[in-house]
């Protein structure tokens, strides 16, 4: 298992959009994927999961993959929680 | 009987109503024998099935006319249909309880809305989604459509409490004649909808579904508000012409060479907001939020200044509404504190922002929270500079935090800066390099430039637009905000005067915010000109010397009898130098 500790970046923290994009990325690797914040962990490839951890700003999560893409799936998802999920305004 | 209500938009339309009333969901509570369990979970298969396919048919349907900003809420929607902790969770409880599909799919519901409600407050308004994906569910198991399926033939008044968004969303708009609703004002959502279809809409007509039968024949009037439930039997109505309609939301001026250029209304006061639409201005160039402290005493709300960005904002939808923050001085704050000994160059706007700082923080907050949902741009007055730049950015930054901390929904809007102090004209580039767009306010930028009171009648006739001082600080605020790639507008009454507006966009500035009763006007100016051919004038007269409103005139007047001939238009140009 690979695991990866990240700080969620975008000001909305872990919202609708966000987790939508992030499950959609964990849906394209046949890894198990989690997502940990506190003490919860749920199923990266569940949004309503996600949303439940309500994972704010600042907040650090760790992702975890398990299985034969999970390299490439920590580094996808890694990219994307790192990026604001695209949506961090300019500085 | 003649019911009355808000007239949002106009036509006269005869037609059989349809009345839309949202059924409560029964949620049917069966037991199951332990053989029918997998035939349940296959029945709950289909209707997820069905329910993806809806949502991802909805989803390019909002995409393509609202923009895919928009589409995303279904993305959310359409994920929580297949998640393991909706579907995965109710398909074992039809499994383990011997229950029917309804029934899971509720205990999974409540279970879940009980866990959003813990989550912090962003993450709470997510339970709406939820919801909506349930009750779409429930309807697909039900055997039925939704109740929105409007019967063939003629178009109908369709008659109903209000419409969900996503209800609107479901609706064949060609079949619908009219648009009346019980609840709605001008700034609702139904209205916007309406008026962007050319549908004739009454809303807030309070007790239209309590007295109209399905089926019935009913008279709406769009222009006066009304509808009647019994028309008498001769009536008759025109069709809608075509140039009567609202139509599309109005767009930038042409002018005759191909140029765009974007008119905006600058406001005062709220109660105009209904002239900004009928102007044809793109939305409010300028707001000036003063009003809200003259008339309160003090400032009003948060919550309260919310409400009122959020429904001028929502008139002037899908254009922007540009707030200006409060441009105030001491006096404004506390009539006790005594005013500057010369209130123009004292203790004004961000100045005051060490004493007055809660005027301004409630105030951005407000419009933070307004920007999630609706356009708004900000606009800072008064800004010297660099300094002052950083201060109110930082505010704004630490404003977000706070908001973030409360779990509050906002959004960064376009935060612009006032350049009317002539030093910031002169550091307009680097101000612009902070700021996502910058605006001229040339009232107090030609009065400071030049060092003369307006409104004092012994220096007034020295008040010069086109001082050659002045004409060259537009210029370099142009070639600036160009160089440093942001955004560039002009409010001020220079732009409502048809001589200003030619200067303006002579020089290139292609967004002008004026007061709404000159729009019209300038409109036509540009409309009936070229511009590279009014460039060109203005060029030829700043380099002869005499750039003034009657020689402009004069210039590109010509251009307007020989209106047929574009070709004029360089003549006249070549003839000027």
């Amino acid at each position: 298992m690979k695991r990866k500790t990240l700080k969620v970046v975008n000001p909305l923290g872990f919202h609708a959009r966000a987790a939508a994009k992030f499950v959609a990325e964990a849906s394209r690797f046949d890894s198990q994927i989690s997502v940990v914040f506190k003490d919860k962990e749920m199923d990266g490839k569940s949004i309503l999961g996600l949303l439940l951890l309500a994972a704010p700003q600042g907040g650090s999560i760790q992702v975890r993959a398990n299985g034969r893409d999970e390299a490439e799936a920590i580094k996808a998802l890694t990219a994307l929680v790192a990026a604001g999920f695209g949506e961090v305004p300019r500085a | 009987m003649k019911l009355t209500g808000f007239a949002i938009a106009p036509g006269r339309v005869l037609g059989k109503a349809f009345v839309f009333r949202r059924a409560v969901r029964q949620v049917p509570l069966r037991n199951l024998d332990r053989s029918e369990a997998a035939q349940e979970k296959e029945r709950l298969q289909k209707a997820l099935r069905a329910a993806q396919a809806e949502l991802s048919d909805l989803r390019a349907r909002l995409s393509h006319e609202a923009g895919e900003a928009h589409a995303y809420l279904f993305d959310a929607q359409i994920l929580m249909l297949q998640d393991p902790l909706f579907a995965g969770r109710s398909l074992t409880l039809i499994q383990e309880r011997s229950i029917g599909a309804e029934w899971a799919l509720s205990i999974v519901c409540d279970e879940l809305r009980r866990l959003f409600g813990r989550a912090s407050a962003v993450i709470a308004e997510r339970s709406h989604d939820l919801d909506d994906v349930l009750d779409r569910v429930l309807a697909l198991l039900g055997g039925g459509k939704g109740d929105l399926v409007l019967p063939g033939g003629e178009k109908v008044v369709l008659i109903c409490e209000d419409l969900k968004p996503s209800e609107a969303a479901e609706i064949d708009w060609s079949r619908v004649g009219a648009l009346v609703a019980d609840h709605g004002s001008p700034t609702h959502h139904m209205a916007i909808l309406a008026r962007s279809r050319s549908i004739p809409c009454v809303l807030g007509v309070r007790t239209a579904t309590a007295h109209v039968p399905s089926g019935s024949l009913v008279l709406v009037d769009g222009d006066d508000g009304t509808l009647d439930t019994q028309p008498s039997p001769g009536t008759r109505v025109e069709p809608v012409p075509e140039t009567r309609r609202v139509g599309p939301f109005p767009g930038p001026v042409v002018a005759r060479d191909g140029v765009e250029v974007i008119l905006r209304a600058n406001i005062e006061f709220p109660s105009v907001i209904e002239a900004v639409r009928e102007s044809g201005a793109m939305g409010v160039g300028l707001f000036r939020s003063e009003y809200l402290l003259s008339r309160h005493g003090g400032a009003p709300s948060e919550d309260a200044q919310l409400e009122l960005y959020r429904r001028l904002a929502l008139a002037v939808a899908p254009h922007p509404l540009t707030v200006r923050t409060f441009d105030l001085g001491p006096e404004d704050l506390s009539p006790a504190s005594p005013s500057s000994p010369n209130p123009a160059l004292g203790l004004r706007a961000f100045r005051l922002l060490s004493r007055g700082s809660a005027y301004f923080r409630s105030q951005i907050r407000a419009l933070l929270r307004a920007a999630d949902e609706v356009a708004i741009r900000i606009l800072f007055p008064f800004v010297g500079g660099v300094p002052e730049a950083l201060e109110i950015l930082a505010l704004v930054e630490e404003l977000e935090g706070e908001l973030h901390a409360s779990g509050r929904a906002f959004r960064r809007p376009p935060l612009g800066a006032m350049i009317e102090i002539p030093s910031a004209a002169l550091v307009a580039g680097a101000l612009g390099r902070r700021f996502d767009y910058l605006c001229v306010g040339t009232n107090d930028l030609i009065q400071y430039t030049l060092a003369v009171d307006r409104a004092d009648p012994r220096v007034g006739h020295l008040y010069a637009p086109f001082h050659p001082a002045v004409v060259r600080l537009l210029g370099d605020i142009v070639t600036a905000s160009r160089d440093a790639r942001v955004p560039l507008s002009v409010c001020g009454e220079l732009a409502a005067d048809p001589a200003g507006a030619l200067m303006l966009v002579g020089l290139g500035y292609r967004e002008l915010s004026m007061t709404p009763a000159a729009i019209r006007g300038i409109r036509e100016t540009l409309a009936s000109r070229r511009i590279d051919a009014i460039e060109a004038a203005v060029a030829t007269a700043i380099r002869a010397g005499d750039l003034s409103a009657a020689t402009l005139l004069r210039a590109v007047a010509v251009e307007r009898a020989h209106a047929a001939v574009p070709a004029a238009a360089t003549a006249v140009v070549a003839a000027a130098r």
